[in-house]
């Protein structure tokens, strides 16, 4: 079907000149009014804040998202030996994917800890890492070429970073960029 | 051969000790996973305070007779908790390995209960003391976990015929001869 351009709004089309140039007045399209521009989003906001880098989730990070929410125990009162997640487990854990899931060395292996937190296992070329997902604090313990590394992240400032360099070094055997103990390498 | 009887004055350091394994439940939504080759850290979690319970499997090596001798009690301890448990085997080490462990050693004391001369329990008291509680408790059980990942080995429990075995076969034949008899009319 052939779709007519209405009137009204080929008069509002004019050329943005850059914003480094001179007196960047718009010039009228021959033919069109020279109505003023309608404000760009970018000319009021800066472009960091315009821009949020969304990273790409891989694959498995939609059966996480499924296998945690339906562990999520119907209610507080449910018998409990380790096949729930209570909720505020299940959130911090939900949480904890979608703020890393880009950076994690592959799918987990989750399952309940004894004391009612989660508990993800991850496999790498170059070892393996458990992490713990509890609502106030993450413990990760890696084995990285038969070494253990140890850190824990409480608040949230740090965790991509962390998750990053645990990863690296879990792929690669090298430490990530902001690692003191690259300095000067 | 008569049946090894621990002293209990000490843990000659060459003493098998094992850790208890049972069949941990999974997290209801999350029985699609495919299955986990490692050791689960909820093996290695200890609730009851800095006493982690171990078996002495053997003088020197995994004595069969003793084996023998508490493979029921462990079968019983699984029926004993809230939801009933199979023990799987044991994660089996030399005591030296504990006692020697890199870091804070970790001593392997005799603990012989009423019906168990061989339970014993290695002490985690000085380990980690400034670590707040919970992430303690995790931080002891992975440390744990990789002393027997890194120095022993895993000695299955070997299947045992049940004698319900027959009687449920019995029982199978009936249900499908009557079924096909008398489901139609």
């Amino acid at each position: 079907m052939f779709l007519a351009t209405p009137a009204a709004l080929v008069s509002e089309i004019s050329i943005r000149m850059s914003d480094y140039t001179r007196g960047g007045t718009p010039v009228p399209v021959s033919g069109v009014s020279s109505a003023p521009p309608t404000r760009l989003l970018s000319d009021y906001r800066p472009e960091e804040l315009i821009y949020v880098p969304s990273p790409i989730k891989p694959q498995w990070f939609a059966h996480i998202q499924r296998r945690v929410r339906m562990s999520t125990a119907p209610d507080q009162y449910v018998k409990n030996d380790g096949e729930w997640l209570r909720q505020e487990v299940a959130d911090a854990a939900s949480a904890f994917f979608r703020r890393t899931a880009d950076l994690l060395p592959g799918e987990p292996f989750i399952y309940s800890s004894r004391l009612g937190d989660l508990v993800a296992e991850f496999r790498a070329e170059r070892g393996t890492m458990t992490a713990i997902v509890s609502p106030t604090f993450l413990l990760f313990f890696a084995v990285i070429d038969g070494e253990p590394v140890e850190r824990r992240v409480i608040g949230s400032d740090d965790l991509r970073e962390e998750v990053r360099n645990l990863s690296l070094r879990l792929r690669t055997g090298q430490h990530g960029a902001l690692d003191p103990t690259n300095a000067g390498h | 051969m008569a049946r090894w009887i621990p002293q209990t004055q000490g843990i000659e350091s060459n003493e098998h000790v094992g850790r208890r394994l049972f069949d941990e439940p999974m997290l209801v939504g999350a029985k699609d996973q495919t299955s986990f080759k490692g050791l689960l850290s909820r093996h290695f979690e200890e609730t009851r305070g800095d006493e982690f319970s171990v078996d002495r499997l053997g003088r020197t090596s995994i004595d069969k007779s003793v084996v023998r001798y508490i493979r029921p009690l462990a079968d019983a301890a699984g029926k004993s908790f809230h939801a009933v448990k199979r023990f799987d085997g044991w994660a089996v080490l030399p005591a030296h390995r504990l006692a020697k462990a890199k870091g804070t050693p970790l001593p392997v004391i005799p603990s012989p209960l009423p019906d168990n001369p061989y339970h014993a329990h290695v002490l985690t008291a000085d380990l980690l003391k400034s670590e707040s509680e919970n992430i303690r408790h995790y931080h002891i059980a992975l440390h744990l976990r990789q002393v027997f990942i890194d120095h022993g080995t895993v000695h299955p429990a070997e299947i045992q015929k049940t004698t319900d075995a027959p009687r449920m076969r019995w029982i199978s034949r009936f249900k499908n001869w009557a079924s096909k008899h008398f489901s139609r009319r």
